[in-house]
């Protein structure tokens, strides 16, 4: 094998073990999970909410560890729970869906409104091969009651 | 010979913190992912609010099709400042428009595996090295079924009871 061949192989090596994939999913849930400036079906205005929220949800999932043990955890507020070991499952965990169900509280009039879905994969730098991805979600829950149309889009 | 002095001691410390901010941080990319320009409201849950601001259940949609796409994000400066924007609004819109929808729900945030870029040893320092983020999103697009429709459309779903 030439020198190129072996810096080729173990490059490919080191970048196939990065951490799994990661997908937030919320679809369990039957609260609406808003991302969008527009709230409401047959709305052409924007939204804005009267008053302040009723809570705020701060959740994600997030994959750390080296590449050869990656520790898949997920943050609920400033809580980090452990879930499970494994490199090459296809990880498909709801555990922001408790953050937003807590919110909202067993109401069934109220909207979560998303102000914040951020994605991210990081390579520590002083530790090579350390990986922190993560998908976040941060908002606000309102009631149903609360939304508006924007001043200015509604003259 | 104390100019001197001053200028290594200063050298050295600007040294030392660059190493130690280098060291410290991470190299990649951080985004957020957007959809500011939609002109239909987009749910992460099986839901959407209707005008009068009650909840429209699965069982008063109708899916008219999917949407799926991947999108790239960079970085520069170890994460700190993100190049261009990830904003799905675009091509979730003219999917939206072309199917004839009135919501987008069920929709699913994909972190994709490690792109190559990310773990190019020691280079990865330079702060000039583009970090890379790639996202998916995927969605249902549906339409609102009137009430009515709506009802004898759970009543055939409905599992029988024995």
């Amino acid at each position: 094998m030439t020198s190129h061949a072996k810096w080729t192989v173990a490059i490919g090596l080191w970048t196939a073990v990065g951490c799994a994939p990661l997908t937030l999913d919320l679809t369990a849930l039957s609260t609406p999970i808003m991302v969008s400036p527009i709230t409401r079906v047959g709305d052409t205005c924007t939204a804005a909410y009267a008053g302040d929220a009723l809570s705020q949800f701060e959740g994600g999932i997030e994959a750390t560890g080296f590449s050869a043990a990656s520790t898949y955890e997920t943050r609920i507020g400033n809580a980090v729970y452990q879930v499970s070991q494994s490199i090459y499952s296809h990880t498909r965990l709801n555990n922001a869906a408790a953050a937003v169900h807590r919110a909202i509280g067993g109401r069934d009039d109220v909207v979560a409104v998303v102000d914040d879905l951020e994605a991210a994969d990081l390579i520590h730098m002083s530790v090579f091969g350390y990986s922190a991805e993560h998908v976040e979600v941060v908002g606000q829950v309102y009631a149903a009651s609360q939304i508006r149309c924007r001043k200015e889009e509604a003259k | 010979m104390r100019t001197l002095t001053t200028l290594t001691t200063l050298t050295t410390l600007t040294a030392t913190l660059l190493l130690a901010i280098c060291l410290c941080n991470c190299a990649g990319a951080r985004h957020r992912v957007r959809f500011d320009s939609m002109k239909v409201p987009v749910s992460m849950s099986q839901s959407v609010l209707d005008q009068h601001g009650e909840i429209i259940p699965p069982e008063r949609q109708e899916v008219l099709g999917h949407f799926e796409t991947e999108v790239q994000g960079y970085g520069i400066m170890w994460t700190l400042a993100p190049l261009g924007k990830i904003d799905f609004s675009d091509q979730l819109n003219a999917r939206v428009a072309e199917l004839g929808g009135e919501a987008v729900v069920r929709l699913r945030c994909h972190l994709e595996r490690n792109v190559p870029t990310n773990s190019f040893l020691w280079i990865n320092m330079l702060p000039i090295w583009p970090g890379i983020v790639r996202v998916r999103v995927d969605a249902d697009i549906v339409r609102v079924v009137p009430q009515i429709e709506g009802r004898q459309r759970q009543k055939t779903q409905a599992p029988a009871v024995i």
